[in-house]
């Protein structure tokens, strides 16, 4: 089936397909949306349930392979220790992210000229600098002005509590000399626009029902369907079709029932995320491309990165009650985060005081992890004597770019139309297993001095190991850069080899970073959105 | 201890897996927190175990294996997780989901027992001068970020 032509088609409703609505809805242009995935409501969430934990490990893992819903597509992650996490529906992963907001940082985008490893970006952090604050304003996010590890910006809203574990570890910190920080996060700690504040439930990754969190369903959509963008959603883009002259043409998609349609664009717009933008990429072979779409550099799929992450906990006298409040971050320390020559790896990391698990999390192993702890006497002193009094630090490492962690398509998975699945091939480098080795003694040393009374190997998941289920940040598939040999898309979206089409996800950051990637993924969308409103006239010269 | 049959397992298979899972999760010395046995885990065991066949047959063979065993305790089960790890690792996770997912455990370890939505829980924000204070050492020592050779930040 032919549908009428649009001005502007976006491939995905997630964070990063919000934000390039949102910037470029002023222009008047037909704007279309197709999602794969549904509305949710908030009622539909599990967190006003009894059993509502149960969920964590059925129909609302972060692991599509677990989940199963007809709008998820299998990933293939055999080869790789951590395996990528998401949700697919309108809001994309913000639905279950946990609204962690760190920014990344000036030195982020120059990692090449500063300390010789990965590429610069062809943008800096003073381009994003408006960016960043007008996405937080959108986002509604929570932090504390003044924090000496970036250059200064306020949030808009006072920050939310840290809670006796955050002012627990501050004490540490400061006993160190060492910096931290309340964590931003995009979460409201006061009503706003029409959302509640948060009430501390903790079950951020189960979707919020109070709507506190900004998941870009009500932080955007709304907005953007009044102003007359148009949604379309069971609808599964199959493949980016291109003309004879090389562009962008439209794309074939299949709706609920599966049957397939044409969509016609002048300009498509990918916001699939790290592993369904490659994903689509690659399904898109034409004559022109025969390796995948815009892939004459042979980069898409490449240079896949996630920010693995290890962890350590500590026995405290008191009870800790870290199951209260937002789940993500209470504070962070960035002591480690820029590259200091002494030490035996380069680039560094955050250590995140993420609250502690429930005791269902708890018993299975932690957040993300299949590891019960051990049954009988032991069990019950580890429920009894130890889960009520543990606070833990999560070393978050920034994840080098290296060619041979890609997302390629399984010859034999497909989803439920048939569309060939991603694998990934992934595997922790060098320079990372070094800063685990270097985190895990300062955050254990953190925690002494926070006034943990030992560090404990069965901390929730925080035992040394990298998290399974971890793949939350998925980045670097589609680069950017200026050299179409090396890279995807230009320095503001656009695809090298076909001048219609533009990528907005994490598939286009040139290096990780330590910290959370939204803040910037849609930074980098308002920009994009930006830059092509700036270029209209000569847009696909 | 319940005395009845569930769907897939007679009265004396259903007081056996009774049994082994008061010795997985056991009850407090204080008598405060039940055992899993007794709190009726194993109807969640059994729920989930007929959704799966998988499960099923490893389950059974687990509980043939036990019924052969010289008592449930904890060196018995001690030795049967040796001879069949399976058993365990499909057992381990239904326990703790079942026994820690109700409403009448949660508060045992100072959790709600009511759903965490809509009220949450009670977390007073920090006064000003609070987070002043502690954040006053960290500003002290002042900007802890890289410039860039270009100077642009
Ligand atoms: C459990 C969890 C916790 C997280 N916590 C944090 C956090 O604290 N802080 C942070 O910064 N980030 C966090 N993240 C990551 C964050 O969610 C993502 O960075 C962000 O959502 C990425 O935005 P996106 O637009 O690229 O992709 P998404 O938000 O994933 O949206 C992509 C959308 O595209 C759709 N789509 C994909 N392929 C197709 C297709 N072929 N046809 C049609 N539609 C398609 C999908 O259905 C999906 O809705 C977390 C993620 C998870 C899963
Ligand atoms: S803790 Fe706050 S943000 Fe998280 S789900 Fe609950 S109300 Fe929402």
């Amino acid at each position: 089936m032919l549908n009428q032509p649009v001005d502007v088609l976006i491939i995905g409703a997630g964070a990063s397909g919000a934000a390039i609505a949102w910037s470029l809805v002023d222009t008047r242009m037909h704007i279309l949306c197709l999602e794969q995935g549904d509305w949710i409501f908030d009622k539909d969430f599990p967190s006003r349930d009894q059993d509502y934990e149960l969920a964590r490990y059925g129909k609302f893992s972060c692991d599509p392979n677990v989940r199963g819903l007809p709008q998820d597509y299998p990933i293939n992650a055999d080869d790789s220790p951590i395996t990528p996490v998401n949700y697919n529906a309108v809001g994309g992963s913000t639905i279950n992210y946990l609204g962690h907001w760190p920014r990344m940082k000036p030195s982020d985008f120059r990692a090449r000229t500063l300390d010789g490893v990965a590429e610069d970006w062809p943008v800096d952090y003073a381009t994003l600098e408006p960016f960043y604050e007008m996405n937080d304003r959108i986002m509604g996010v929570s932090g504390l002005a003044g924090n000496p590890a970036y250059p200064a910006y306020s949030p808009p809203n006072p920050p939310i509590p840290i809670g006796k574990l955050g002012q627990t570890l501050a004490k540490g910190f400061n006993t160190l000399g060492w910096h931290w920080w309340p964590s931003d996060v995009a979460i409201l700690s006061r009503d706003d626009d029409g959302r509640a504040k948060c009430v501390n439930a903790g079950t951020c990754d189960l979707g919020c029902a109070a709507g506190a969190k900004a998941s870009v369903d009500l932080t955007h959509w709304p907005m953007l369907l009044r102003s007359g963008v148009e949604l379309r959603t069971g609808a599964r883009v199959r493949e980016i079709l291109v003309g004879d002259d090389g562009m962008a043409t439209g794309v074939l998609y299949h709706d609920r029932d599966g049957t397939l349609h044409e969509q016609r664009a002048e300009m498509v717009v990918v916001a699939c995320n790290g592993i369904g933008t490659p994903r689509l990429l690659l399904n898109s072979k034409s004559k022109h491309f025969p390796d995948g779409l815009a892939n004459s550099s042979g980069m898409v799929g490449k240079n896949l990165m996630f920010h693995p992450l290890s962890g350590v906990t500590g026995r405290f006298d008191e009870p800790m009650e870290g199951f209260k409040g937002p789940f993500a971050c209470s504070i962070l320390s960035q002591e480690f985060y820029e590259t200091d020559p002494s030490r035996d790896f380069v680039r560094g990391y955050g250590l995140h005081s993420g609250r502690v698990a429930t005791p269902v999390t708890y018993a299975l192993g932690g957040y993300g992890v299949d590891n019960p702890i051990p049954w009988g006497a032991e069990h019950r002193r580890r429920m009894d004597d130890v889960y009520p009094y543990i606070a833990g630090l999560t070393v978050v490492t920034e994840d080098l770019p290296e060619e041979h962690n890609a997302v390629t398509l399984d010859p034999n998975l497909t989803d439920s139309d048939g569309i060939p699945a991603p694998k990934i091939t992934y595997k922790v480098g060098e320079n990372t297993l070094k800063m685990f080795a270097h985190g895990e003694a300062r955050a254990a040393e953190a925690l002494m001095a926070a006034g943990a009374r030992e560090i404990v190997a069965d901390g929730g998941g925080r035992d040394g190991k990298v998290w399974r289920r971890a793949g939350w940040h998925q980045m670097g598939t589609a680069r950017m850069g200026h050299d179409p040999a090396t890279s995807v898309v230009n320095g503001w979206g656009r695809c090298h080899d076909v001048k219609n089409l533009f990528i907005v996800d994490g598939s286009i950051f040139v290096t990780a970073g330590a910290v959370n990637p939204t803040s910037t993924i849609q930074a980098l969308a308002l920009y994009i959105g930006d830059s092509i409103k700036t270029n209209i006239a000569t847009l696909f010269d | 201890m319940p005395e009845h049959a569930t769907p897939f397992w007679s009265a004396d298979e259903r007081r056996l897996i009774d049994s082994i899972l008061d010795q997985i999760i056991p009850a407090s010395a204080d008598g405060r927190v039940p055992a899993a046995g007794s709190l009726g885990v194993a109807d969640f065991v059994a729920e989930r175990v007929s959704e799966d066949a998988g499960y099923q047959a490893v389950v059974s063979d687990g509980l043939a294996l036990a019924a052969g065993l010289d008592g449930i305790n904890t060196a018995t089960l001690e030795r049967l997780e040796i001879t069949a790890p399976e058993f365990f690792a499909v057992l381990l996770p239904l326990v703790y989901k079942g026994y820690y997912s109700r409403p009448d455990t949660r508060p045992l370890f100072g959790l709600s027992a009511k759903p965490v939505h809509p009220d949450g829980y009670d977390v007073p924000g920090e006064p000003a001068e609070l987070i002043n204070a502690l954040t006053a050492p960290v500003r002290t020592r002042g900007n802890c970020f890289r410039d860039t050779p270009d100077g642009r930040r």
